[in-house]
């Protein structure tokens, strides 16, 4: 995953779990949760968007590494099987119906970093 | 017939705004089902049927405010499908058992009706029947509605893949990019009210939420307890629980929080109902409202329905669901009905410790703040370990501190073995 998918995956799902946020001009190293008020749930809901949505295992002890923007970027980035999304080493086959079925199962989120 | 009224939505709620219908005449229903959205003055709010049958009449255009208790449709009785086709025209409006509007129930004194689809369990675990294919009406999302009438999207055409085969945001954009190269939209959008701007929507809430509050200083001799918690056993086993899983399947420590103050409200039932007109009524369940903040300010408290009984998947389910609907500003009438004791959790970022305000007409109000590490003396040593300040407000004219302390406790011992939550 390229530097620019990994922001784009990271907005996007913002967007989708804190539609009420405004994003715009949220620096890389800003902790998401203080600038853009989220609560647990919603970082959680974060965090599953960007995993599904990746098909990128996030393990629980990681969670801090994606509390900015700039964090999170890096880790997609770093994370091995990143590139070969969806399939090869993809941790488990991601299911439709995330929170209330908005963020889909990765090939969504595939297309909009082809556009 | 059966008459469907505008319900009141929480104690201080008169009246409400129609917005949008989405359903019409001849439309079949089940009971749960979303039939119309009703402004408040707190938030957006999907008003689900009590009573399945078909759309008889629908009485109240989009854009119309009308008080609470106003008849806003009819709904009979599923007929035979013949009997269907046969009815050639409407019955005349002012049918047998159709009473008339009733005067509205003043905010002040109405309790929050419990409706009996509450009795279910939440709208992701109750199983859709089939219904019938040519009645059936798609579900759509508020969200997917507008996107889809912004770009065009016909949501008939749309497959549905939400809970319940809801049609959700991310399969109109499916959609709408499929469509993208192929055929201009096919339908126009459909009408609706005009959603009211942010500022204004957030003025109200500020008002809705002072009214209520003031009525709470007004008439609740709260007292306050708190107690420190000590929260190791329940970060051990639920980071153990959260390291063998993938995001979707985790659990908040908040949820823990929850089902205890859930599970505590059995040894002081006392704590759990509402007061009203000089009499406290015990709820029939553990109704748990959960504030959830609103970015920009303001506070709504949806109810969670028989929390004691959900496992902590099931309340880490209903949570996530609750919060996407806060979050979207569009919640359901289940949600913000009949809520029996409330839990305010300000959170990883958060204070210490609440000093809560009840919510009329309930009598208590749970507050955790912060789980951090802080001194603990245990056995003549000070050490460090993740606790949490759990306080309670509650209502004099019902209980007192000392029982308000035994219900702490109770949570206090449900948060020492997890495993059992």
């Amino acid at each position: 995953m390229t530097p620019d998918d990994a922001r784009s995956l990271v907005l996007l799902c913002l967007a989708d779990v804190a539609p009420d946020a405004d994003a715009t001009g949220l620096q890389p190293a800003q902790d998401m949760r203080r600038a853009l008020d989220l609560d647990s749930m919603d970082m959680l809901s974060l965090v599953t968007a960007i995993s599904e949505g990746s098909a990128i295992e996030i393990p629980d002890a990681d969670v801090e590494q994606l509390t900015t923007l700039g964090g999170a970027i890096e880790y997609l980035v770093a994370a091995p099987g990143s590139g070969q999304r969806g399939d090869g080493g993809g941790p488990r086959p991601a299911r439709p119906g995330f929170v209330n079925g908005r963020i889909g199962d990765g090939h969504e989120a595939g297309s909009e970093h082809r556009r | 017939m059966k008459a469907m009224r505008m319900p009141s939505l929480g104690a201080d709620m008169t009246a409400g705004t129609l917005l949008e219908w989405h359903v019409e005449p001849g439309d079949r229903v089940r009971r749960g089902d979303i039939v119309a959205t009703v402004d408040t003055s707190k938030a957006e709010i999907e008003i689900e049927t009590f009573d399945g049958g078909v759309i008889d009449e629908i009485l109240v255009e989009p854009g119309t405010k009308v008080p609470v208790g106003t008849e806003i449709a009819r709904i009979r009785e599923a007929e035979s499908e013949a009997a269907e086709a046969a009815r050639a025209t409407p019955p005349p409006p002012a049918g047998e058992n159709a009473a008339p509007a009733q005067p509205p129930l003043t905010g002040e004194s109405a309790a929050p009706t419990r409706s009996p689809s509450l009795a279910e369990p939440s709208p992701s675990a109750a199983a859709a029947p089939a219904p019938s294919p040519h009645v059936h009406r798609v579900r759509v999302s508020p969200l997917a509605r507008r996107i889809a009438a912004e770009r065009g999207v016909d949501v008939a055409a749309v497959t549905g893949t939400g809970p319940g085969d809801t049609i959700t945001r991310a399969d109109v954009e499916r959609a709408a990019q499929a469509a993208f190269a192929a055929a201009p939209a096919q339908a126009p959008p459909p009408a609706l009210a005009e959603h009211r701007p942010a500022a204004d929507r957030h003025a109200s809430l500020r008002a809705a939420i002072g009214a209520l509050m003031a009525r709470s200083k007004r008439e609740i001799p709260h007292y306050h307890v708190a107690q420190v918690v000590d929260m190791s056993a329940a970060r051990t086993w639920l980071d153990a629980y959260n390291a063998a899983r993938p995001p979707r399947e985790r659990l908040l420590l908040a949820v823990l929080l929850l089902k205890a103050a859930a599970l505590a409200t059995h040894d002081v039932p006392e704590i759990n109902g509402t007061f009203d007109n000089g009499v406290f009524a015990p709820a029939d369940g553990v109704h748990l409202g959960v504030a959830v903040s609103l970015r920009g300010g303001g506070v709504i408290a949806p109810a969670i329905h028989d929390a004691d009984g959900l496992s902590l998947t099931d309340l880490m389910q209903a949570l996530r669901e609750l919060t996407g609907r806060v979050r979207r500003g569009v919640l359901r009438s289940s949600d913000v009905e009949g809520g029996s004791i409330t839990v305010t959790s300000l959170g990883d970022q958060g204070v210490d410790a609440v000093y809560g305000v009840i919510f009329p007409p309930q009598v208590g109000l749970v507050g955790f703040g912060r789980v951090a590490e802080r001194p603990w003396a245990a056995g003549g040593m000070v050490g460090a370990r993740p606790t949490v300040i759990a306080s309670l407000a509650a209502d004099h004219r019902v209980s007192d501190g000392h029982r308000g302390g035994l219900y702490l406790a109770s949570i206090d011992r449900h948060l020492q073995e997890p495993e059992q939550l």
